[in-house]
């Protein structure tokens, strides 16, 4: 069953406020039996260079509007953006035309290298300007709007001159980009750096919050002289948490309907989880969580 | 710390064992906030995240080495290639190029000797695979041309295709990972093969080429015009039939549309 048009954000080209990773060993399944689901996401560098994955993604295109969540812009290393990387993006965009372009608030190229992870900023004013013009760098040569994902991170810094949604907010008034606001990470930072999840959410601008991912995590034990501590690690590859889904109800009545998926990154369960999920996070834009 | 200093620091710390963590230089450690978990600690979850992610997608690009080895040969194997040769750029796809060369040089490694070509011939399939999508050149575009300037003319190969030449059998190889009720191939003997990896419409493909289709293919790949790569090949094989390779490659769409 279709959702009504009232839980849709408006401007936006779906239907149903609600999507997940599209992730090959799916594709079978999702075109033989379209799945109850509004969107689906993908990282346009799975989609570099050709073949079977394009055709795939051509193929999905064809029945679902889709988002595009780079992971390999590095939007916070102190360097400029690789033109090659927005060259191919571009190229992916110009086919494809997602309703939604996103990369994150992290870095992971330091000169030739890529780390190939969400890796962690100091918050000041080096790290603000730096980010400020990689962003306007991606937006000037895509010729759009893009948005910027909070992270999770396992260290803090000393000298953050400004809290995370503080910085975010700063990006959105500097350079026009909207937010993508990952409920799980705030969570995991509020484990992790003792930060306050509802101020946060209060206080992050709503009208430029353009998407939100929910994710799952994992408790990593580390056990030191002083006993057992636990860290929480963004993994993607579990259910959300129940404390997550109770962040994310907190941030739809704040916030009302926001298009919204379900990241699962690795260890790829059946589709049927990934549409049960969606379900759930469906009920609570729906303001029906009991219902699940 | 400025961010470069800072980002390079980082990065230098990943590219080595974990072991090295807790040596972090004091500029460094002085960035972080105190906790009740230790540095070296937080670190460490960057540190499995960046070499796991990066060595979990190179060992997805080589199940045949890892069928021939085992993970726990494969895994050290992998992280030392990391530490010397990291991505360079943001997508891991094509990431390997090197793997084989690299294991060349690998110590433990140095009593397979075959083992280097079978990452040439692994990289060539995932490079396959990945490969922007071209048109093969039509079956009458040859013929089109004027009889006069048809040993000018310059082919290209499509962007899937790789060439490789060994001394180890390596289809056999293959198949035997594949499949493992396979008999054993022999890899001590000298078995010259010569290899073309190629995608044909969505699917990954190993040709087995005679020695006279691999040189004249490995000259025109190489930007030799039609006409002398013919004349090198007619010199070092006098019975090698220039018409019957020229249907079989346009069978196999080996060469792209692009030539001229």
């Amino acid at each position: 069953m279709k959702t009504s048009s009232q839980s849709t954000p408006p401007d936006l080209p779906i239907i149903d406020p609600v999507g997940v990773g599209f992730r090959s060993p799916h594709y079978q399944e999702i075109m033989d039996n379209p799945p109850n689901l509004g969107w689906f996401e993908v990282h346009p560098e799975n989609y570099f260079g050709g073949g079977i994955n394009r055709h795939q993604l051509t193929k999905i295109r064809q029945n679902f509007p889709i988002s595009m969540h780079s992971v390999g812009l590095s939007l916070g290393s102190d360097q400029a953006v690789d033109t090659n990387h927005l060259r191919q993006i571009k190229d992916l965009i110009d086919i494809y035309e997602p309703f939604i372009i996103s990369d994150h608030v992290s870095w992971s190229a330091s000169g030739n290298a890529h780390l190939n992870d969400l890796l962690p900023l100091p918050y000041n004013s080096e790290t603000l300007q730096r980010l400020c013009n990689n962003i306007d760098q991606c937006q000037e040569y895509f010729g759009r709007k893009m948005l910027v994902e909070n992270p999770s991170t396992y260290l803090a810094f000393n000298d953050n001159e400004m809290k995370e949604y503080e910085l975010l907010n700063e990006l959105v008034a500097r350079t026009g980009c909207g937010i993508l606001l990952d409920i799980n990470n705030i969570y995991v930072q509020s484990h992790n750096h003792g930060i306050d999840a509802l101020e946060y959410i209060d206080n992050v601008k709503h009208e430029h919050i353009g998407e939100i991912h929910l994710a799952g995590h994992i408790e990593r034990k580390i056990t030191q002289d002083d006993g057992e501590h636990i860290i929480l690690v963004d993994t993607h590859n579990q259910l959300v948490k129940a404390e997550v889904w109770d962040l994310y109800d907190y941030a739809v009545k704040k916030m009302g309907s926001i298009p919204t998926l379900i990241e699962w990154d690795q260890d790829f369960p059946p589709l049927k989880t990934l549409v049960s999920e969606a379900a759930l996070a469906r009920n609570i834009i729906e303001g029906k969580r009991d219902a699940a | 710390m400025q961010l470069k200093k800072f980002q390079e620091t980082f990065k230098e710390t990943m590219f080595q064992p974990a072991s090295n963590l807790q040596a972090s230089s004091s500029d460094f450690d002085g960035m972080f906030k105190d906790s009740d978990i230790a540095l070296h600690e937080r670190l460490k979850v960057y540190h499995n995240n960046v070499v796991g992610s990066i060595s979990a997608a190179l060992c997805a690009t080589f199940p045949l080495l890892n069928n021939l080895v085992g993970e726990d040969f494969l895994k050290p194997m992998a992280r030392a290639f990391i530490f010397d040769n990291p991505p360079n750029i943001g997508c891991l796809q094509m990431y390997g190029a090197g793997f084989g060369y690299f294991i060349k040089g690998y110590d433990p490694a140095q009593s397979l000797p075959y083992l280097p070509d079978i990452a040439t011939l692994e990289f060539a399939l995932n490079h396959a695979y990945y490969a922007t999508d071209d048109a093969p050149m039509a079956a009458d575009t040859l013929a089109g041309i004027e009889p006069e300037t048809l040993s000018d003319i310059v082919i290209n190969l499509r962007e899937s295709a790789t060439l490789i030449s060994s001394k180890y059998p390596l289809i056999d190889i293959r198949d035997f990972c594949l499949n493992s009720e396979i008999a054993t191939p022999d890899m001590k003997t000298e078995q010259p093969c010569f290899i073309l990896v190629i995608r044909q419409e969505l699917e990954v493909n190993i040709i087995s080429l005679a020695e006279d289709e691999f040189t004249i293919l490995t000259l025109l790949n190489d930007g030799i015009s039609l006409g002398i790569a013919v004349e090198i090949t007619l010199s070092e094989f006098p019975d090698f039939d220039f018409t019957a390779f020229l249907q079989r490659q346009i069978k196999l769409e080996t060469f792209s549309n692009n030539w001229r």
